[in-house]
């Protein structure tokens, strides 16, 4: 079994994990209305951006002698979180250079050649800077963690959608399960992009208001960006934990390349590998962080999946996108840290944007303005995808 | 135990997709077409929920997402296909719709030994019972834009577009240990110099297709070690 040590997040709903639970209670919306740059003329939709500059995202004592301009956006999110995570996990940043600490991260964003003036050069026929192209060869997110922090051990970035962070956090876990390293840093980062925009937008994804998971009359997501690790350690280590990644369950629909099964069949799937990995029943999970993208399909499908995973009549499902955004790499690894927060609180805040429940669906998630009390320790953190991916954590918060 | 099963590299002139997966690939890029080629050559009609993937890459789409890039910059809507291709998963998607994959699915990227750091997860994940069977593969197709970066590089030949697919299985005859990576001192990659290359002058998949010839051609050697500039990996039969 894998403890969780340490923990840091950044989104639009909080600049840290330790202000994160806050953020759940007050369920205050912090929204950009101003991005219509990254949209399609006419389409113009509310975004979750972090509220703070690329200079400003890198934490002071790690400032010096770094070259900024070489990280991209994603890259720095990253630091943050992960800086974040390592100190709640007790160790400054530099402690563990030259230990075998595992790097497992999500990203849509940041594993892809985006520089576009570079691109605008190359298509007119003008000459290029080339140290463009060896930067984006030397920014493989994983990789360049590592040599930030002086690290070695295993790594891998995981391009898996909105699933990435989720199978990152999974896969990390069998790492330190299987002896591969000593404490592993698993999670998540994507920066707000254009191109991600208009993708979204074109395949009429986007809401143009903001975004009402599980709602009646919702109609779609509104993009964000962020960062959510976790601080992953064998169990052996005696030092205060956060709870602990007790199953990981992955499934494919099989089904279509691009949208979900209509019935959820890999979902119900992840779902039941996770609770048997895990060795616990339906019935024991106590709290549920749902994708719930606000989008009418993912969330009936969802909906329809907890209502014959036979669930406890006392779970309290919700969805946290209406606070973050859809943050797709990194959205695993957020609702990671907001599910083990929530679990050690033992109380769950509602669904923000959830304002009027939608009845035809067959589970009930907790609405917006709502609060109830846990009734257990174990919690399920899900993420679907494009391409039919489907990723389940079951966690422990401290009391299990 | 964890053996390695069938494997198979090819390039896109070795495509040969049956009709249905003719059909359901016709909007399909490159690289979602060697992905799928590469699958059905070593899954042989196998299926089912106890067969799982990864499918590693370097580059990924990269020719779709400029595609995509260049119709954002032109103030075209962008086309809901093209968009849906142009996401790094994408090709793993239609592995598990055409050949009917449904474990679990993972895509990884990364510039440094991608196929072997795939295969080392493959090998976990089929250890720790995860699934019974898993491909790893790793596709690339490249782009016009990083072909000219290669050339203005003074770098050698122009990558071929490829895919190599090993199939890693419970049980089985050929049991391996799991492969080892381990890290050499860290150097930073250009395009020119043998930096983002397994070895100096050579295509990126090379050492991984050389290694599936071997295979295929039923070699005797026990291990093999393939270094890149920042790393090696061991992989040992027991």
């Amino acid at each position: 079994m894998v403890k969780v040590t340490g923990l840091g997040c950044i989104c639009a709903a909080c600049t840290s994990g330790s202000a994160a639970l806050d953020s759940l209670r007050r369920g205050r919306r912090r929204v950009s209305y101003d991005l219509s740059h990254l949209f399609p003329a006419g389409g113009n939709s509310p975004c979750f951006q972090v509220d703070i500059a690329d200079k400003a995202l890198l934490p002071a004592e790690l400032v010096a002698g770094c070259d900024i301009g070489v990280l991209n956006r994603t890259m720095l999110l990253a630091i943050r979180a992960v800086h974040e995570a390592l100190t709640t996990g007790g160790y400054s940043p530099r402690s563990l250079a030259g230990r075998r600490v595992g790097v497992a991260l999500g990203t849509t964003v940041g594993c892809t050649f985006h520089n576009e003036p570079y691109y605008l050069q190359w298509r007119q026929g003008k000459p290029r800077d080339p140290a463009v192209m060896e930067n984006y060869l030397n920014s493989n997110l994983a990789e360049s963690i590592q040599h930030f922090f002086g690290w070695h051990g295993p790594r891998l970035v995981v391009t898996n959608s909105c699933a990435s962070a989720t199978d990152a956090i999974g896969l990390a876990s069998i790492w330190l399960e299987q002896g591969l390293c000593d404490i592993a840093i698993a999670g998540g980062a994507d920066e707000l992009y254009r191109v991600a925009c208009h993708g979204f937008a074109s395949l009429m994804l986007v809401s143009s208001t903001l975004c009402r998971p599980f709602s009646s009359g919702r109609d779609g997501l509104n993009l964000g960006e962020g960062a959510g690790v976790l601080l992953l350690e064998k169990e052996a280590a005696e030092k205060r934990s956060y709870g602990r990644i007790l199953g990981y369950g992955s499934a494919a629909d099989g089904y279509h390349p691009t949208a979900p099964h209509p019935e959820g069949r890999g979902l119900r799937r992840a779902i039941s590998a996770a609770l048997q990995r895990a060795g616990v029943g339906a019935g024991d999970i106590a709290y549920i962080n749902a994708h719930g993208t606000g989008t009418p399909v993912n969330d009936r499908i969802e909906s329809a999946v907890f209502a014959q995973a036979g669930l406890g009549d006392d779970v309290a499902v919700v969805s946290t996108k209406g606070m973050t955004g859809h943050t797709l790499g990194a959205a695993g690894g957020i609702e990671a840290v907001f599910t083990l927060l929530t679990l050690n609180a033992q109380e769950a805040a509602g669904t923000v944007g959830c304002d009027l429940p939608d009845s035809s669906l067959p589970f009930a998630v907790l609405a917006e303005g709502e609060r109830m009390p846990l009734s257990g320790a174990l919690g399920i953190s899900q993420s679907l995808a494009f391409g039919g991916s489907n990723s389940v954590l079951v966690l422990a918060g401290r009391q299990w | 135990m964890v053996s390695l099963g069938r494997c198979w590299h090819g390039g896109i002139e070795d495509l040969a997709l049956h009709s249905s997966a003719q059909r359901t690939l016709r909007r399909a890029d490159d690289f979602i077409r060697l992905a799928v080629a590469a699958a059905t050559e070593v899954l042989h009609g196998e299926s089912g929920s106890d067969i799982g993937l990864i499918l590693c890459s370097s580059y990924g789409p990269m020719e779709t997402n400029f595609d995509v890039l260049q119709m954002v910059i032109d103030g075209e809507t962008v086309s809901p296909a093209l968009f849906s291709h142009s996401v790094f998963n994408a090709a793993a998607g239609y592995i598990a719709a055409v050949c009917a994959v449904e474990g679990p699915l993972s895509t990884l990227t990364e510039f440094d030994l991608p196929f072997f750091r795939g295969l080392q997860q493959g090998w976990l994940a089929v250890e720790a019972g995860f699934m019974r069977r898993c491909l790893v593969m790793q596709v690339e197709t490249y782009s016009r834009l990083l072909a000219d970066a290669v050339a203005d590089s003074g770098g050698g030949e122009r990558w071929p577009s490829m895919a190599v697919c090993w199939s890693l299985e419970k049980g089985g005859e050929r049991a391996v240990a799991m492969p080892e990576l381990t890290p050499l001192a860290a150097k930073r990659r250009t395009l020119a110099g043998s930096r983002v290359q397994e070895k100096e002058g050579e295509h990126p998949l090379a050492a991984a297709c050389r290694l599936t010839e071997t295979l295929c051609q039923g070699g005797k050697e026990r291990e093999w070690k393939v270094c890149s500039p920042n790393t090696e990996c061991m992989i040992k039969y027991l």
